[in-house]
């Protein structure tokens, strides 16, 4: 029992001068990336070889990919996976998720969110069912790149209203957001500059629209809506010209078992008609990323 | 006084609680520690595990090949202050003391607590590092732990490569 302090701070206080953290072992370097996020972790990848080592390894990525990766994976077509060649590290999993991946015939996209690891996605007006969609006189599929579809479903006009939506996905456990991408009137481009008209755009400031989301654990959300405001002051109308995300609302995935869920939006009052209205996509979002969107 | 149990026992003082169970860590250069065995069990699952395969801590002496004495003395240090304090905010914040006073002791004392596998100080002093290295830039990052890019030019290009998807 021959220490004592003394000699001990005299033999530290030197140093040594050796390197930093050069030194230290990967498994040291792995455990400071599991409190980065996958950005900052790619950036450190730069700094040296056992950064970069680290920065790879699956035992830091894997703790970052959601829970249902492997179910992810199997929705999409094997074409989207396949030329890629084997996804074998998780890094490789993880980089290849956080594009955005069609699928359904490229009706619906998922990604996941590059911060977080959060599943994220959004369906199409073209995976929706659409009451009367069929009919020109009502409503007609505009292509623009405004859409991460591609293409919008306009519609001219309508007494019946109604979108409506089915979806079986294999989300992690998490709270998740549902919204509707609206835009009020028709957007077109004229010498490169975007201009709208509203010309067809009626009816939504007198009833309100009536948005619904249920689950088939039985949770069930709803909320109502104007699209449109009822005056036209000096001020503008920021409801109109711009995409909208309309928040129906939020619902709770406990465990990771594939999730049914119901999502639609309706104005069905007959006594007046409504149009000039664009249903780009519904999105769903981990609800801890909602914040900063426009949303109503 | 009402803390004498919780201290780290060094030389006399262990003689003066004998009914308080200790053992002895030696450092690399030799140095003795004497160590309440609570105390150190609470912290380091090596210890924990090595008393639990000897079946008591009988005169246990534990050799510490590659803890030198002053390392381990910071460590036991902050070890005290962990067990003192039932939330990390104290001995998070000598942590981050020590990182920007001795980073190099820091890393050293980090290796130490990796290989006696101290994984809730570890983690915690990573997270330590972790939190300084966000919103730094890696020239910032480089500079502040003083390592040298031993990259080639062509092999940085492949890094971003690798790892543009992240940031575009």
């Amino acid at each position: 029992m021959g220490a004592s302090l003394s000699n001990l701070t005299e033999a530290g206080s030197d140093g040594s001068g050796g390197p930093g953290l050069g030194d230290i072992p990967e498994s040291c370097v792995a455990c400071v990336f599991t409190y980065l996020t996958p950005p900052e972790i790619c950036n450190l990848a730069r700094l040296n070889r056992a950064f970069r080592g680290a920065a790879s390894s699956d035992s830091v990525w894997e703790p970052k990919l959601p829970s249902t990766y492997p179910q992810l994976l199997s929705l999409l077509p094997p074409e989207t996976v396949g030329h890629r060649s084997p996804l074998s590290k998780k890094k490789e999993i993880f980089a290849f998720l956080s594009r955005l991946i069609p699928f359904d015939e490229g009706t619906k996209v998922l990604w996941l969110d590059r911060a977080t690891g959060g599943v994220c996605l959004s369906v199409s007006a073209k995976g929706m069912t659409i009451t009367g969609i069929e009919d020109r006189r009502y409503w007609s599929w505009i292509p623009t790149e405004e859409s991460r579809f591609q293409v919008v479903a306009y519609l001219q006009q309508i007494w019946w209203f109604e979108v409506d939506g089915l979806i079986k996905f294999p989300f992690p456990a998490g709270v998740y957001s549902l919204s509707f991408r609206l835009h009020l009137g028709r957007f077109f481009k004229r010498l490169g500059r975007r201009l709208c008209n509203y010309g067809q755009t009626h009816g939504w400031d007198i009833k309100p629209v009536r948005f619904e989301l249920s689950t088939s654990d039985g949770q069930q959300v709803s909320r109502e809506c104007c699209l449109d405001e009822p005056e036209k002051d000096d001020m503008g109308n920021h409801k109109r010209g711009c995409w909208i995300d309309y928040h129906v609302g939020d619902f709770v995935v406990t465990s990771s078992d594939t999730v049914e869920l119901r999502f639609s939006m309706k104005q069905i009052d007959c006594t007046h008609s409504k149009g000039g209205l664009c249903v780009d996509s519904i999105s769903i979002i981990p609800s801890g990323l909602r914040h900063g969107k426009k949303s109503l | 006084m009402s803390t004498e149990s919780k201290e780290i026992l060094v030389g006399e003082s262990s003689q003066a609680k004998p009914e308080k169970k200790t053992i002895v860590l030696m450092a690399s250069d030799g140095d003795e520690f004497v160590v309440d065995v609570d105390d150190i069990t609470n912290q380091s699952e090596m210890i924990r595990n090595l008393i639990s395969d000897m079946g008591g801590t009988d005169g246990l002496q534990v050799p510490l090949l590659n803890v030198t004495a002053p390392v381990l003395a910071k460590l036991l240090e902050l070890f005290n202050v962990s067990n003192k304090n039932d939330d990390d905010e104290e001995v998070t914040q000598k942590v981050k003391e020590l990182m920007e006073a001795e980073l190099n002791m820091m890393i050293d004392v980090l290796g130490a607590a990796n290989y006696i596998e101290a994984t809730s100080f570890f983690d915690l002093s990573c997270k330590v590092l972790a939190d300084k290295f966000k919103g730094m830039s890696v020239e910032e990052v480089r500079e502040f732990l003083n390592i040298e890019c031993d990259f080639t030019e062509e092999e940085l290009q492949q890094i971003h490569a690798e790892n543009a998807w992240a940031f575009d």
